[in-house]
């Protein structure tokens, strides 16, 4: 049967690599195992060996060619292959290539739709107007330095002027539509509400910079790709954890009495063409992340094609409101009645932030809840959204995770460019080097092979740790960066990485320990958690 | 309708006029034996016999000043200078003789004089052989100027002239003698100052002549399918000027945009522009535009004679200026 070789994944970030040659030609007989060709990542050259027993085929991409990592590259015969039948796998392999790097492309020209800009006018001065246009806005009676221009050099002609006097008549006439039904109901319960309860709102501002973690090594978990957990379910989620802490903020009342239910019941917003539906999720408190997360979607498509039933709408006892999605920082929503608070979740930027001295790129949320202060004292609110927003910000123990978040690091402590821009910078250098001088690079990257690259005498471990040292007595950042980051990645413990730079100390004096005692400690901390 | 050149056609109505009126005759270098140095007359000396299709020295001065002569003594003359760019040697016969005469005379005097010439580039006939001098013509009060782009418009047209009693300057195209079109059967005329549109359209009005009329058609086909319609006017006459039919199709579009195939400095054009400003303002939507060959002489080499000449992308080009 035909194989077909992919561009292998090389490392934790790696998303695409080089061709730097092969070193098999088509129709060489290759052994499981074999270097078959050499991929550039980064910086360094790696020999790939073949996944497969058998012929090199046919080769997809020619040396030199940059691809996104699991991109067709090569197909393989085995003994007994048929033409006909490696044609088809060849083909079958040219297309995903395809796919893959117009895919590529798209990704980069997705862009949000752009409405047109028609500038507004500031003065009423001097302006082009076309005489066919001044003409008519005579005609009209039109103040033509009310009228923006759209024809060449911004001269104003006649369909600018026609533009503004459609504009004109359709203010003066406006629409009216009546308020019934699913408006009415809308309009009564929210009048109803504000009239009725005693509204307070209290923010905070969440960091979930470690939700965001979570949910991707949650949305990992699933093979198949098909499970994907939104911010909502897991909110609901933390949110039906945190209700059962503070009961009273799960509390319904009525005019003369306090209920307090002995379930959760987490009504989530849905927004709809014309109005809002708020179905609600019962027993949330029971219910595993997979089984909300089926809820959730079931009731908004439902909510959606008008298909819900009473009883998914009635017994709520909190709501989620999340306008997060279109960009909302902050709001102060309306409680659904006879519930006693809601919550509302805004939208996810990412912010720099200040921590131990360093400046970090994190990503936060503002959660507004609303509470009936009647029934709800505002202490307790704030209690309540505190706990809330702990769990949120230190969610990977409720669900036995371990932190694979590694800071971005915008500056660091000594105030420079933190290490994963240093590498960065090298790594965007190198690339654009490639380009221009590829002599060069392929050049330095041959003359390091053999010796750097495999172990021999001394470990690749211990060569990365004379590289340090070394990096660091010539104090280049670009060197100490890479080589702290490769040593680390081969398994040095931040004391072997200090040791050694402690070492370029002796022989470097005052320079390399300024070095050490800034970028290779910093080199330590951002890398070490990968 | 019938399928004619334009060389047939014009053929066509001088042997028409001729059987029709036997004081019509024709002169000029080799006209008669050769059939005219582009075969517009061939077979003429044949029908009509020598006294009538006279082969002439080679003297314009002598062929346009015996033609002012013999009409002022009551003949219907149709010289023809072999190509426009030597009416300069026969400039004060024409200009100051023929033109001027009937006025002098208080409209005792009528000079019916058709003078047939020849225009424009495209035959690599270089700087002396292939201007468009129409404009000079259109400044001299007294002559009739008539720029024929269709087989049928230059077969009515050139009946109309010869039957006129005043001076007339009839100037064909050298690239246009090959084309066919659709002529009607029989006699008839097309009157002189009477402009035709060309194609109908909302967007831009393109006033074109002689062998621009086809490029701005050309322009307007590539265009409409982008979704933006030309209406082609051909004045047909430069002299008298149909402004009308231009004011009331730039009424209708508000852009306008004019393409000849003379230079454009005190090209034609610069009047059509005139008379639409003045008496078209307040239709304008967007500035005029003329299309027109560049204040040089027309160059002999192939390439720079076609870079020379106004294209259908110089056409698109204005009208996407204006738009």
């Amino acid at each position: 049967m035909a194989n077909i070789v992919l561009m292998p994944k090389l490392g934790l970030t790696m998303k695409k690599g080089r061709i730097y040659g092969w070193l098999k030609n088509e129709g060489d007989r290759v052994e499981l195992g074999e270097p078959l060709l050499e991929v550039m990542t980064e910086k360094v050259n790696i020999k790939v060996e073949s996944p497969f027993a058998g012929v090199l085929y046919k080769i997809l991409c020619a040396k030199g060619t940059t691809l996104p990592i699991s991109t067709p590259i090569a197909v393989m015969a085995e003994a007994g292959d048929d033409e006909a039948a490696l044609e088809a796998a060849v083909s079958k392999a040219r297309a995903a290539l395809e796919e893959a790097l117009a895919g590529a492309g798209k990704e980069e020209g997705r862009k949000k739709e752009v409405k047109a800009v028609k500038p507004f006018v500031v003065f009423t001065g001097d302006r082009k107007v076309s005489p066919r246009a001044a003409k008519l806005a005579r005609k009209e009676g039109v103040d033509i330095g009310l009228i923006s221009g759209s024809g060449p050099g911004g001269r104003v002609v006649e369909e600018d002027v026609r533009a503004y006097l459609e504009q004109l008549q359709g203010n003066e006439s406006c629409q009216t539509m009546p308020i019934d039904g699913m408006r009415a109901v809308i309009a009564e319960r929210m009048s109803g509400s504000r009239k009725q309860a005693a509204h307070v709102t209290v923010m905070e501002e969440v960091d979930v910079t470690a939700l965001r973690d979570v949910r991707s090594q949650l949305n990992a978990l699933d093979d198949s790709g098909k499970i994907k957990f939104s911010y909502t379910d897991l909110l609901v989620k933390f949110v039906a954890e945190a209700l059962t802490e503070y009961q009273m903020v799960n509390s319904c009342s009525s005019e003369s009495e306090i209920i307090l239910p002995s379930s959760v019941n987490i009504g989530v917003a849905v927004a709809l063409e014309n109005g809002l539906v708020v179905p609600n999720i019962k027993n949330a408190q029971r219910l595993n992340l997979e089984q909300i997360s089926a809820k959730v979607k079931d009731l908004a498509a439902r909510a959606r094609n008008n298909e819900l039933d009473p009883e998914d709408i009635e017994g709520g006892t909190f709501t989620i409101s999340n306008l997060g999605m279109f960009g909302a920082e902050g709001f102060t929503p309306i409680i659904n009645r006879p519930e006693t608070a809601i919550l509302g979740v805004g939208t996810m930027r990412a912010k720099p932030d200040l921590a131990g001295g360093k400046l970090v790129k994190r990503y936060f949320m503002t959660l507004s809840l609303s509470f009936d202060h009647r029934i709800i004292d505002g202490s307790l609110a704030a209690e309540f959204l505190s706990r809330l927003k702990e769990m949120l910000e230190d969610p990977h123990p409720w669900f036995g995770l371990q932190s694979q978040y590694s800071e971005e690091l915008l500056i660091s402590a000594g105030g420079n460019k933190s290490p994963q821009q240093i590498r960065k910078a090298y790594q965007n250098g190198i690339d654009k080097l490639m380009e221009t001088a590829p002599d060069v690079v392929m050049g330095f990257s041959t003359l390091t092979e053999g010796i750097f690259f495999d172990d021999g005498a001394v470990s690749r471990l211990d060569k990365e740790l004379i590289a340090v040292a070394l990096s660091v007595c010539i104090k280049c950042e670009y060197c100490i960066a890479a080589h702290v980051y490769k040593a680390m990645e081969l398994g040095a413990t931040p004391e072997q990485v200090l040791e050694a730079a402690n070492v370029a100390v002796f022989f470097g004096g005052g320079a390399a320990l300024a070095y050490t005692s800034t970028l290779v400690q910093d080199c330590i901390e951002a890398f070490g958690k990968n | 309708m019938q399928e004619m050149t334009y060389s047939q056609a014009i053929n066509a109505a001088l042997r028409e006029e001729m059987k029709r009126d036997n004081t019509v005759y024709l002169l000029g270098e080799d006209v008669g034996v050769f059939g005219g140095c582009f075969g517009v007359t061939t077979g003429l000396i044949q029908e009509f016999g020598p006294e009538r299709v006279l082969d002439t020295p080679i003297s314009e001065t002598a062929i346009v000043g015996s033609a002012v002569g013999a009409a002022a003594a009551g003949l219907r003359p149709v010289p023809e200078i072999m190509f426009m760019d030597f009416m300069t040697v026969c400039l004060d016969e024409f200009f100051n003789q023929a033109a001027k005469m009937r006025y002098m005379f208080g409209g005792k005097a009528k000079v019916p004089i058709t003078l047939r010439t020849v225009c424009g580039a495209g035959l690599g006939a270089a700087a002396q052989h292939s201007q468009s001098l129409e404009a000079w013509f259109t400044h001299m009060p007294g002559v009739k100027v008539v720029m024929p782009s269709t087989p049928a418009d230059a077969k009515g047209l050139l009946v109309s002239s010869i039957r006129d009693d005043n001076p007339v300057i009839f100037i064909e195209h050298k690239m246009l003698y090959g084309v066919s079109g659709e002529v009607p059967e029989g006699e008839y005329a097309i009157p002189l100052g009477q402009a035709d549109i060309k194609r109908e359209g909302k967007d831009v009005t393109v006033v074109a002549t002689s062998l621009m009329v086809h490029r701005a058609l050309a322009a307007a086909e590539t265009l409409a399918a982008e979704g933006v319609e030309l209406e082609v006017v051909d004045p047909r006459t430069l002299m008298p000027f149909d402004k009308e039919t231009v004011l009331k199709s730039v009424e209708k579009t508000g852009r306008l945009v004019i393409v000849h195939e003379a230079v454009k400095t005190g090209g034609f054009g610069g009047e059509i522009a005139a008379i639409v400003a003045e008496e078209g303002f307040d239709s304008l939507d967007a500035p005029i535009k003329r299309v027109a060959a560049p204040f040089a002489p027309v160059p002999f080499s192939p390439p720079l004679e076609a870079a020379y000449v106004p294209g259908e992308e110089k056409i698109i080009e204005a009208v996407k200026e204006i738009l």
